[in-house]
């Protein structure tokens, strides 16, 4: 076991003074993770779903999970004619992080996998600000943001995943109702 | 990523974010590490009905619960460590005896509870670190919301994130080895029986699961120099 202490540990005065500063890690690109979850997969054909009050009300009155958005973005995994299975991207806002994941499912609308896309820490309540979390709009994996060294990690008080969680049952619910409708035709 | 030779995957998992690294030439095995730790989820997580935990404590008193073997083994490390604190750390929290016999786990009492959490996240973590390094892979880390463990020629930075307002700051660096960090405030998820109002613990060893039960047995002393660090090879700080 190797410790070697930046910051000396009595010293916590040091770390209250130390400029905490936003934290950011990229994962996976939309392409990457299309590629992860459907390897077998000759092309991805996007869709757009946007749903109406009407259809909104309906997804919520089915699941007991509000919609949130009435716009979705899916991609559509095909080999040949063949659909394998469907990938959407969405966006959770925790205490101070955004977290930008991607659900994979079957074409039944089961859940194959989910994958972190980027994590983004704040510092401060800019979290809140929609400027703040259209800066990280478009970036990819191969377009880092990089805050110190990019491979450090993070500790701290348990990061609870409840919203992730939470917009994992949001997506299966959408999918599911666009799937019956016939929206992903 | 590419300017560091690792990639890093991160899943909801544990009910927290598990990250891995490991090298990008051999990414193609973090399936492996994302196996070990569902496998550890399935057989120890409170909140999965089928899981041996659950339904203990779903069970009446008297009852004889058949559990797996990956759940006796933590198991026998939290009353391993139990014994040595004499009962510091205990992860029925006071709500009734249990036993082991075996692969049977015995309830004593009705409402009895058992919470591994943090140890079962500590092991899951070791599990997966094992599945990597059994596949070959030469240098990565694990980290499951606070409970990390580094392995092979690296040393990882670590970052401590200010729980107030959110950020973080350059703390140390480990490698092989694991760092557990809980934080204890009034409405964390860590909750506190001890001296310590509101802190850090964090505690630095050679397994995550040793990491993360030595955790709570300093926050419930407040004593970074208790006895059982120096016999695990720890060492822990209150920031």
């Amino acid at each position: 076991m190797r410790v070697l202490i930046g910051a000396a540990p009595a010293a916590i005065g040091v770390l209250a003074l130390a400029p905490a500063s936003a934290f950011a890690i990229d994962y996976l690109s939309a392409q990457q993770v299309q590629q992860l979850m459907f390897a077998q997969a000759d092309r991805f054909d996007a869709r757009e779903l946007a749903f109406d009050a009407a259809q909104l009300q309906r997804i919520e009155a089915a699941s007991g999970v509000r919609a949130r958005s009435a716009r979705w973005s899916v991609h559509v995994a095909r080999k040949g004619e063949a659909t394998l299975g469907y990938v959407v991207i969405d966006q959770v806002i925790g205490k101070y992080e955004l977290i930008t994941y991607a659900v994979g499912l079957a074409p039944d609308g089961s859940v194959l996998q989910v994958e972190v896309m980027s994590y983004r820490e704040s510092h401060g309540h800019e979290i809140r600000l929609p400027a703040w979390r259209r800066q990280f709009v478009g970036k990819t994996a191969s377009a880092p943001i990089k805050v110190g060294e990019d491979i450090a990690n993070i500790s701290g008080a348990t990061l609870s995943c409840t919203h992730v969680s939470d917009g994992v049952k949001r997506i299966v619910s959408v999918m599911d109702f666009a799937r019956r409708e016939g929206l992903l035709q | 990523m590419a300017d560091s030779g690792f990639a890093r995957r991160a899943r909801p998992l544990l009910g927290t974010l598990v990250e891995l690294g490991l090298p990008a030439s051999q990414s193609d095995r973090a399936e492996l590490a994302w196996r070990a730790v569902e496998r550890v989820q399935r057989c120890m997580s409170r909140f999965d009905a089928d899981s041996d935990i659950a339904r203990y404590n779903a069970a009446p008193a008297r009852s004889r619960i058949d559990v797996r073997p990956c759940t006796a083994r933590v198991l026998r490390a939290a009353r391993e460590m139990e014994r040595r604190s004499r009962g510091v750390f205990d992860v029925s929290l006071g709500t009734g005896a249990w036993s082991l016999d075996g692969l049977v786990l015995i309830k004593h009492h009705d409402g009895g509870l058992i919470d591994l959490g943090g140890i079962a996240k500590g092991e899951a973590v070791d599990l997966a670190v094992r599945a990597l390094r059994g596949a070959g892979v030469t240098a990565g880390w694990v980290n499951a919301g606070g409970d990390l463990r580094v392995f092979g020629d690296i040393d990882l930075p670590v970052l401590l994130r200010n729980e107030d307002h959110g950020g973080a700051t350059p703390w140390m660096r480990i490698g092989d080895g694991a760092l557990a960090t809980s934080h204890y405030a009034p409405g964390s998820r860590s909750q506190l029986h001890g001296r310590i109002a509101q802190a850090h613990v964090s505690v630095a060893a050679p397994s995550c699961r040793l990491a993360d039960a030595l955790t709570k047995i300093v926050a419930a002393t407040g004593d970074t120099r208790h006895p059982l660090l120096k016999d695990h090879g720890a060492q822990a700080w209150l920031h």
